[in-house]
Order: structure tokens, then C-alpha cells, then sequence
């Protein structure tokens, strides 16, 4: 197993910056810092909030890392960071796709949109305005003018 | 094995917003909701469908309810099967040469080409253009 220390040091700064912390830290300030046990405060104000996460990272990590235990039921709780982020609210039922990097979860309750605006406007005013707009920031001099 | 990629222009998202969308494209954006295929909204076409919303205010006045652009960004962002995407920077390096007359369009063009992806638009100028891939 590979691990990402790049994955680790962003959320750490991420948490840092989101708790208010005065400056940016310098590298050598992280390394002191991941060395420290997660939850531990490091100063008076500003705990690392983030947990030591060793995998393999195929996908783009856009957040904070978690750790969830799976139950002899096969349940895990999604931590609440993850819930709010994502809007995920209880008894809504999931989807979990097999992916490339692992299992990926997505809603399944209708968030269709086909139809939503039904009734604003007809295709044809919806043209006009969007050209009338666009009016305002064409340029003259391409050669595709006609 | 990344899947088939797809942009959705302004009058497509429009379109489908309005559910006025063609067979071809409405059949795209059923796939993507299976997960067969993405489709990609350029956030300049999120901001354009706004101002439509905001024209049909000012024209049909208290008919309109507000509810209905919040709820387009509720769904926006609890689904999965449309991506709104900003432009990256090689993206805005590419529109400088692209040769369309709206700057809208290039940045829509431009966000197609960065993804390799199809182009759905009724967009005269751009599917003579042949810089893309397109469907409609």
C-alpha cells in the first residue's frame, strides 16, 4: 500500500485555514504537526481534527479523509461532514456504484430536472434573451462575423 | 476506463430544464442518469439559464415563483447526472483562439474540448465550425 502524504497535508491545512488559523504553516510546521497523534491539541486555539488515513488514492480527493468501521452487519456510519457536504438526509435510500477506486455512493431519490422550469418560457424566448445577452459581449472583428 | 463525456450547452440545459429537449440529447441525459455516460454543464451555461429565469420574471412578474430556481440548484446538488464545471486555465488559454463571435460560446466550445467530449447544441455557427464533435 501506497501512501498519500500530499491528501494529508491538504486537509490538514484546509482545517487549519477553516478553524481561523492566523498564517499560513510552513512545511516544517506540518511535518511537527502530522507527527503529532490526530485530536491532540497543538496549541492553545488549533487541534488537527484530521485522522492518519493510509490507502491507496486512485481518485481525486476533494475533502477531508474518514474512517468508518463496518459492522457485523455490514453497516457504517457516513460521518457527518460527509452527510452535510453532500446532502444526504436520513431514510433517503443510496446507491453504491463499483468503481475503478473503490465503491462510490450516490443519491438515487429523483433529482431529475426535465421538466422543472415547465411553463417559464418557450424554447424561443429563452434563445432570444440568452442571444440578447450574449449581444453585449460579442466581438466584431472574428473572422467567423458573418 | 473513463466513460463518454458530454457538454451541455445553455439552450440544451435550458432545454431540459423546459423538457423541450430533442430525442437525441433527452436520450443522452437518460443514460447519464443510468450512469452509462457524464454530462457536463459549463458553469457559463448555469449562469445564462439563470438570466433566463430572471427575464421570465421581469416578463410574466409574480407568475414565476422563485422557488423554482432554488429548487433547480437543490437538485443540482444532491444529483449526479449533470456536473456543473468551471473553465480550468488551459481552458481559457484555448478560447483566445477559437472563432466564434460570442464569448459565451467559446467558453462553452472550450470546456468541451477540455473534456474530449461531445457537444450538445443547436448552435449554428459552432457545428459548422467543426471544432467539436456535436449533437443535437
Amino acid at each position: 500500500m501506497s501512501f498519500a502524504p500530499h491528501v494529508y497535508w491538504i486537509t490538514v491545512v484546509k482545517n487549519l485555514m477553516w478553524q481561523g488559523f492566523p498564517r499560513k504553516p510552513t512545511p516544517h510546521m506540518l511535518r511537527t504537526w502530522i507527527h503529532a497523534d490526530a485530536g491532540k491539541f497543538i496549541s492553545s486555539n488549533v487541534r488537527i481534527k484530521v485522522r492518519r488515513t493510509r490507502s491507496v488514492m486512485s481518485e481525486e480527493v476533494l475533502g477531508e479523509v474518514y474512517r468508518s468501521r463496518v459492522t457485523s452487519k455490514g453497516q457504517l456510519t457516513l460521518p457527518k461532514g460527509l452527510r452535510e457536504a453532500y446532502h444526504v438526509h436520513e431514510g433517503e435510500t443510496v446507491i453504491l456504484l463499483p468503481v475503478k477506486g473503490g465503491i462510490l455512493l450516490k443519491h438515487s431519490e429523483d433529482v431529475g430536472l426535465s421538466g422543472l422550469w415547465r411553463g417559464l418560457c418557450t424554447p424561443e424566448e429563452a434563445e432570444k434573451w440568452v442571444e440578447e445577452l450574449r449581444s453585449r459581449w460579442r466581438v466584431k472583428s472574428t473572422s467567423s462575423t458573418p | 476506463m473513463e466513460s463518454e463525456v458530454y457538454v451541455l450547452d445553455t439552450i440544451g440545459f435550458v432545454s431540459h430544464l423546459l423538457d423541450t429537449l430533442p430525442d437525441k440529447p433527452d436520450r443522452i441525459i437518460e443514460r447519464a442518469r443510468s450512469y452509462e455516460c457524464n454530462v457536463v454543464v459549463p458553469s457559463i451555461s448555469l449562469g445564462e439559464a439563470i438570466y433566463v429565469f430572471m427575464k421570465a420574471r421581469e416578463v410574466k412578474g409574480g407568475l414565476i415563483h422563485e422557488s423554482m430556481i432554488w429548487e433547480m440548484f437543490d437538485r443540482l446538488e444532491r444529483g449526479a447526472y449533470l456536473k456543473v464545471e468551471d473553465l480550468d486555465f488551459k481552458d481559457w488559454k484555448r478560447v483566445i483562439n477559437l472563432p466564434y463571435r460570442d464569448l459565451h460560446d467559446r467558453m462553452i466550445v472550450t470546456k468541451a474540448l477540455g473534456r474530449n467530449a461531445t457537444l450538445i447544441t443547436n448552435d449554428k455557427e459552432i457545428i459548422e465550425s467543426k471544432m467539436v464533435p456535436t449533437l443535437w
